[in-house]
């Protein structure tokens, strides 16, 4: 850039920031902006300089040769001055106004395009940019090398994938897989929610599904609880499956009956339910049609989560709503969660193999940590009974023999909950035809919750606050 | 539901926090003081109304440009007297330029305090009148008894010159005392 020129581009400024410039200068004006970087940045730099002097009064010091009365302070502090306190009361009579305004207007359309948000990781290996725990976004594609990655849309949608795979999250309610294994839960209010694949296109009716595209040339769907639609790209054939069935479409675009088989995705389910870890012992049931309360086993505790995060219309009991040792009886801290609040259930099971004549009692130790606070256990007979809420097949509550014995003896059940609410330690004992059932609460996931992270952004070059 | 006094106290204190960043962006592409804080309040209103996407764990200037961008470009769009000076693609360049140099403008902003204290007696009264005290040229015209078109030329002058201050400071670092 020529110094002439330079000095054209901060004529044209000047002309903008005084309101003097004339249609032919605003022309050239453009025509300028429109040529190159330099004379962007010269541009900038100059009408930066005309903000600073305008809104930074700090720039303005005068010295004691000044012929006009100081009106700023002659320190650069950003202490403000009696003049700029006028226009501070005026923004905070406009922001107390907002709080009514806002109120009746409700809320705008979103002009932030993020909608997800990374929720957890397990050994994700990123074969694109990598993603963290607490990233938002909007559209983008990942690619997961291997591990998996569980995404929390702000509609309540929650997305499991395990890598090898390539998802394309196009828009809140549409996303592409590419390849790769993905379970979706779509809980009420978020139903219509869609995966394409490149064989076909899944629109959840309020469910939760899987979607391995491991096969060459195959999807395979595999619907868990509620219902799907499954449709053929430019087709008019579609299939509504329901939980139990799978199937698998080719690239000739038949869709065909599988045999149902969630185990593919038996690993996508702990992350996929918001737990972080837990002992082997402990076996997760997926939310797949499997009655829980027939599994038997010497060796493991069951735990299925029931259904998606409610909002509780009436107060739910708690046998156990405070952190601590459990073993008595009398020690127990029963409690309430409010009404309006959002929780999640999970139903852990431990049912020794039945046999037939006197037996010893069998006995289990495991652990299991969530990613969000534990809000209490129900273990008590009537709480359970009275908890059913949670349980859509039932999970054998009747049974008042399910109960958890705090007998402080060597039968007696002992569990511990960990001081900051995540992890949970189950000590059972099943003597003679006894098994225990109970009722975890976590926090629920509120649809509406402001998100607790955000993808950084190159915005951040920006000084927050310049002194 | 934004009932919660404390949420709204909070969200005062972030905006005034960052007003003055905010509006030194948003005069990047409307550099008239009264539309900038027209331009403000309804970036305000719009921050408002989207707060509880803000992640407080990050910082809230950044956040709150990026409405001010929309809002300004939104500003352009509308006729006017003052407004529409610039095509939308080129405030879409403006935008992306402003986001990328925004720390070589950071960096110009304490060698221009230097330099107005540096500017002849006369010169630094006209910048003190038109900027620190935002008096109308018309009235600063009355008082020295100059036109305004004078002044105008004379405000281009001061400001070019500024800038050339500006540059020379930056291309030739202070020696330490």
């Amino acid at each position: 850039m020529t110094p002439n020129e330079k000095q054209r581009i901060r004529e044209l400024a000047s002309t903008v920031m005084d309101g003097t410039c004339g249609e032919d200068q605003r022309r050239e004006l453009n025509q300028i902006l429109r040529g190159n970087d330099a004379a962007r940045d010269e541009y900038l730099a100059a009408l930066d300089l005309h903000a600073v002097l305008m809104t930074d009064l700090s720039v303005g010091s005068s010295t004691d040769t000044a012929p006009v009365p100081p009106v700023t302070p002659k320190s650069h502090s950003r202490e403000p001055s009696s003049h700029r306190w006028v226009r501070v009361g005026a923004i905070a009579a406009l922001a107390a106004g907002l709080l009514l305004f806002v109120s009746l207007i409700g809320n705008a359309p979103s002009e932030s395009p993020s909608f997800v948000t990374i929720a957890q990781l397990n050994n994700a290996v990123w074969q694109s940019d990598r993603f963290d725990v607490g990233n938002r976004f909007g559209a983008t594609t990942m690619r997961l090398e291997s591990g998996l990655v569980r995404l929390e849309y702000d509609s309540g949608v929650e997305l499991t994938l395990e890598g090898p795979a390539e998802l394309t999250l196009i828009s809140a309610e549409q996303a592409e897989l590419s390849g790769g294994l993905l379970t979706a839960t779509v809980p009420p209010g978020a139903e219509g929610f869609s995966v394409d694949t490149p064989t076909a296109k899944v629109v959840d009716l309020g469910t939760s599904f899987g979607i391995d595209l491991r096969e060459d040339g195959f999807s395979n769907v595999a619907v868990f609880d509620g219902e799907v639609e499954v449709a053929i790209p430019d087709s008019e054939e579609k299939r509504l499956l329901t939980e139990g069935e799978s199937v698998r479409i080719g690239r000739d675009s038949a869709i065909e009956d599988v045999g149902f088989d969630p185990e593919p995705f038996g690993r996508l389910w702990p992350i996929a339910s918001g737990i972080v870890a837990s002992t082997e012992n402990i076996q997760f049931v997926p939310p797949w049609p499997k009655q829980i309360r027939f599994i038997e086993s010497d060796d493991y505790i069951f735990t299925a989560p029931e259904g998606h995060s409610i909002r509780l219309a009436t107060p739910l009991k708690l046998t156990i709503a405070e952190p601590g040792e459990y073993s008595q009886n009398d020690d127990l801290s029963p409690g309430e969660v409010p009404e309006g609040s959002y929780v999640r259930s999970f139903i852990f099971h431990y049912s020794p193999v039945e046999q037939t004549g006197p037996r010893r009692a069998a006995r289990i130790l495991g652990s299991v940590t969530f990613d969000r606070p534990v809000l209490g256990l129900i273990t008590r007979h009537e709480d359970l009974v009275e908890s059913r809420r949670f349980s859509r097949r039932g999970a054998g509550e009747a049974n008042p023999r399910r109960e958890l014995r705090f007998t402080g003896g060597p039968d007696g059940d002992r569990v511990l909950l960990s001081e900051d609410r995540k992890t949970l330690t189950l000590d059972l004992v099943s003597p003679g035809r006894s098994s225990d059932l109970m009722r975890v609460i976590v926090e629920g996931t509120s649809r509406r919750r402001p998100p607790k992270k955000r993808r950084r952004d190159s915005f951040e070059t920006l000084n927050e606050n310049n002194g | 539901m934004h009932s919660q006094p404390l949420e709204h106290d909070e969200f005062l204190r972030l905006l005034l926090k960052s007003e003055r960043e905010v509006q030194r962006y948003i005069m990047a592409l409307i550099p008239n003081a009264a539309d900038a804080q027209e331009v403000f309040q309804e970036t305000a209103v719009a921050l408002w109304k989207q707060i509880e996407k803000y992640d407080p764990a990050q910082p809230f200037t950044p956040w709150a440009c990026r409405f001010a961008a929309n809002k300004a470009k939104e500003h352009l769009r509308k006729t006017g007297r003052w407004t529409g000076f610039l095509d939308e693609d080129v405030a879409s360049m403006l935008v992306a330029r402003r986001e990328h140099i925004a720390p070589d403008l950071d960096r110009r902003v304490e060698p221009l305090r230097a330099c107005v204290d540096e500017l002849p007696t006369k010169t630094r009264g006209l910048i003190q009148k038109y900027y620190f005290e935002q008096m109308p040229i018309e009235e600063i015209a009355r008082q020295v008894g100059r036109s305004a078109t004078a002044l105008y030329k004379s405000l281009q002058r001061t400001r070019s010159a500024l800038m050339s201050c500006v540059d020379d400071k930056l291309s030739t670092p202070e020696v330490a005392p």
